[in-house]
């Protein structure tokens, strides 16, 4: 076990794994991708009460789901960054904010288009909304907050700091549509008791929920790829692997 | 398939133009979140196999 994570720190071994994970683990989002938008699109039947703009959830749920679980293994990666100033740590967080902000953006654009035909606006201020906007500018605030120090360890500090504190945020989200009026429908999927969903459309769901998990996985390691070559640019290993390329 | 034809698909019940916007939407920002890091890590390649031949 502890060599596992000995390893982990090690960058030509994460470099090297990484790149064989995502040879084929990109190819296979892609492809259960376009299954899950073929089955959310034209094989499910519309909603009773909100007709075909229902399907945009298909996008619109996965999105927001990957969206809040990225924040936490950013907020992870923040912490053991601040309190044992691991090198992998600070790439780990540095390479999930920019994909949750994007997944974030997905959540509202994808949410105001759903909002129009179903609520009669783009843009309520809502508890749900209001509380997805903060996330999206705390992911933006951990990459500008980086970038804004000379002195990337105390970037890196401070990013993570931040990164902590956002987490405060998390479960005013999931907590949002039980806690405010709002005019956001709750939750439909429930680890207990019954989801309030029909299975056949609970299944592409599901898909495209481990699709975007996957798609996240895929997007931080890549990103983690870029940041090690450039930080160890100077070192052996990258040497041989760009003499080699 | 739920449609009868390609016209309902395109259509949608008058909903076809929210939904197919949102999948455009998401599919580019996925098609840029996937292809931006292979991107730049080519191009990092690149500058230090130059680096390294000059060096």
């Amino acid at each position: 076990m502890w060599k596992f994570f000995h390893k982990l720190g090690s960058p030509p071994w994460f470099y090297s794994i990484a790149g064989a994970i995502l040879r084929w683990l990109v190819p296979i989002t892609l492809f259960l991708l376009i299954v899950g938008y073929a089955w959310g699109l034209l094989f499910t039947a519309p909603d009773f009460r909100q007709g075909n703009s229902y399907r945009i959830m298909y996008v619109h749920v996965p999105a927001a789901v990957v969206a809040l679980a990225g924040y936490y293994v950013m907020a992870l990666a923040g912490a053991i960054c601040i309190i044992w100033n691991m090198k992998m740590a600070e790439i780990a967080m540095r390479a999930t904010a920019p994909v949750g902000a994007l997944l974030t953006l997905i959540a509202l654009v994808t949410g105001g288009i759903w909002g129009k035909p179903t609520w009669g606006a783009w843009w309520v201020w809502d508890a749900r909304t209001t509380s997805m906007l903060i996330l999206l500018f705390l992911y933006i605030g951990v990459i500008v907050l980086y970038e804004a120090y000379e002195d990337k360890s105390g970037g890196s500090r401070a990013a993570g700091i931040l990164a902590l504190v956002g987490t405060v945020n998390i479960p005013i989200i999931y907590k949002s549509v039980d806690w405010w009026y709002s005019l956001h429908q709750p939750a439909s999927i429930t680890f207990t008791g019954g989801s309030a969903i029909e299975s056949s459309m609970l299944y592409p769901l599901l898909l495209m929920i481990t699709v975007f998990y996957s798609l996240f996985t895929c997007c931080v390691l890549a990103n983690m790829r870029v940041s090690l070559i450039k930080r160890e640019s100077r070192s052996s290993w990258v040497r041989t692997l760009v003499e080699e390329d | 398939m739920y449609f009868e034809s390609l016209y309902e698909v395109f259509f949608m019940g008058g909903h076809g133009t929210y939904v197919w916007s949102a999948y455009l939407f998401t599919s580019s920002v996925i098609l840029i979140m996937v292809w931006l890091p292979m991107a730049r890590l080519r191009r990092s390649i690149k500058r230090l196999a130059s680096k390294f031949k000059v060096g």
